[in-house]
């Protein structure tokens, strides 16, 4: 579960990107975060990510003040509980699709049999297993996408985080992921996503507005 | 003006003490903010502030302690080489008892060495867990750390400034040999006896650390350390010179005994620390770590064994003890 008090993010001090923010996600839901370009959706993700820390208030994630962590601690419990799908991705792009997650599965375990396995499964479930020897940088966008997702999955995270995922999509790829982020959510994830796309608007899910930092029902 | 503050290795080492200031001051101020701020479960801006500036104050101090390790070992180098400006000085002895401040600066730098250590133990056993623990304790600590500092400080001024090239000093032999009718050793002790308490201090030190004996480790380590230090010069180093009036602690660091005396003196030292450490954790945070235990063992067993062997090529080789 995630439950998010009084968040806010300042880059200078007279700069409020997020302002006193609060709401809770519940376990295996599927949360919508709307709101036009600069409206604050990718600083938000990026503290729910772990990768950036809020300038005042509480971020619990599975009953953890997350950002109260020391470093070493944080970068396991990301590994471990959060899969990030950036808006470029983020892929290492002269790497094949399996080595992205063999890198990222890379801290977490000792075994590569074991590695192996779940390699293969989180590409079967991002429908990406059939270019897993391609190399990253000549794949479509919609490829690129579905190895972000199948890196997100790879260590099991209980909660996946997208940002603007159609973005880069035509129609019929946009399509496609929402049927992929279905599927996500009949496996028990939760899942947040930023957008400005009205594809969402179709799908059955909690949504929030966001608007000049702060966050509406 | 003074030929000593002019000297490229001088100018050097002082400037380096500088740069340590200027990273313990900067560490000085956080820490200070710690001591006084630091609230874990609070989630305000300022406590997100100093989350993020511990960081930096850990940075600082681990700079801190990489740093003052090689500049006391530069220091030792750097009155070494002075020897030769110092009219009467044949090696670092001379140089460090040419005035009342060089063997304080060296003790204290040494002191230094170890209280870094200290801390940056408690800072592994800080961040192994997950709520910060021992934070304010590390800052706190710190504090008494930059007033060590501000005292060697105080000591480099004055020893440096004070260093004359046109006043003679004495030379190890004077300064280590015996005088008429007066023991050097501590506790009227003579040589034989100082020996068969080095090795019985060894053991029990040893001992103690296998079978984990905190407060042992605590007394006996600094009863070592300080037999130790009379062993070397008085007796071990005479089989390094192969000359049995050569008593001196610092003449091993130059190229003519292939300056064996930063390892002597670096694993004794190295050893003494580590088991200090060690047992400060067992008493205070219960925490017993094996690595700190295996590093003081293996350096303390070092350092027996070369001070050992030194005597025992001798007789190998002469078929007689000096
Ligand atoms: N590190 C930063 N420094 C300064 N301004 C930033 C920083 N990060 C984001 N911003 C600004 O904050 C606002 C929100 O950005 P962002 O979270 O990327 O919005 P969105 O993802 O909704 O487009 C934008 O105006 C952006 O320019
Ligand atoms: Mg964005």
């Amino acid at each position: 579960m995630i439950d998010i008090q009084n968040l806010t993010k300042k880059v200078q001090p007279n700069q409020t990107i997020l302002d006193n923010i609060s709401f809770r996600v519940k376990k295996g839901e599927l949360v919508i975060v709307k709101g036009v370009s600069g409206s604050g959706k990718t600083t938000l993700l990026s503290i729910l990510a772990t990768l950036d820390k809020p300038t005042s208030g509480k971020v619990l994630i599975n009953n953890q003040a997350v950002h109260k962590l020391p470093d070493l601690h944080l970068s396991l419990f990301r590994a471990q509980h959060i899969g990030f799908v950036a808006q470029h991705f983020n892929l290492i792009e002269h790497l094949s699709v399996y080595d992205n997650l063999l890198i990222a599965k890379g801290a977490l375990t000792n075994s590569i049999k074991e590695a192996k396995s779940d390699i293969t499964k989180a590409l079967k479930q991002a429908n990406i297993l059939h270019k897993k020897d391609a190399i990253v940088k000549n794949l479509s966008g919609g490829e690129k996408q579905r190895t972000a997702i199948a890196r997100a999955l790879v260590n099991c995270a209980d909660i996946l985080l997208f940002d603007e995922p159609t973005a880069a999509l035509d129609s019929k790829n946009s399509q496609t992921f929402l049927e992929l982020l279905q599927n996500l959510h009949k496996m028990q994830k939760t899942i947040i996503v930023a957008t400005h796309d009205p594809i969402f608007d179709t799908l059955k899910a909690k949504t929030f507005i966001m608007q000049d930092g702060k966050l509406y029902e | 003006m003074n030929k000593i503050l002019l000297n490229q290795k001088v100018i050097i080492y002082l400037s380096i003490e500088t740069l340590l200031l200027l990273l313990a001051t900067i560490a000085f101020f956080i820490a200070f903010k710690i001591v006084k701020n630091w609230d874990i479960n609070s989630f305000t801006p300022n406590q997100f502030t100093l989350e993020r500036e511990n960081y930096l104050f850990i940075t600082l101090v681990q700079m801190l302690l990489f740093f003052s390790i090689f500049d006391t070992i530069y220091f030792i180098y750097v009155i070494d080489k002075l020897h030769l400006f110092i009219p009467g000085a044949m090696c670092a002895a001379g140089v460090i008892n040419a005035n009342s401040f060089g063997v304080p600066l060296l003790l204290l730098k040494l002191f230094f060495i170890f209280l870094l250590l200290l801390w940056q133990n408690i800072n592994i056993l800080d961040l192994r867990e997950k709520t910060f623990p021992y934070t304010k304790i590390k800052a706190s600590f710190f504090i008494i750390i930059f007033l060590a500092l501000i005292a060697i400080i105080y000591f480099d001024i004055n020893y440096f400034f004070h260093l004359k090239t046109n006043l003679p000093v004495s030379c190890c032999s004077t300064l280590y040999g015996q005088l008429e009718g007066q023991n050097p050793l501590p506790f009227n002790l003579d040589t034989k006896l100082l020996l068969i308490l080095f090795y019985l201090l060894f053991i029990v030190v040893f001992g103690a650390l296998i079978g984990e004996v905190a407060f042992l480790i605590l007394l006996a380590t600094p009863l070592f350390l300080y037999i130790a230090y009379y062993s070397v010069t008085y007796f071990f180093g005479t089989y390094i010179y192969e000359l049995p009036t050569h008593k001196c602690p610092f003449c091993m660091f130059q190229k003519e005994y292939y300056y064996i005396g930063y390892l002597i003196w670096g694993s004794l030292f190295l050893g003494t620390f580590f088991a200090l450490i060690w047992a400060i954790d067992a008493l205070l945070f219960k925490i017993w770590q094996k690595k700190l235990k295996l590093i003081a063992q293996i350096s303390l067993f070092l350092f027996v064994i070369i001070c050992s062997s030194y005597v025992a090529f001798y007789y190998f080789k002469n078929g007689v003890f000096l």
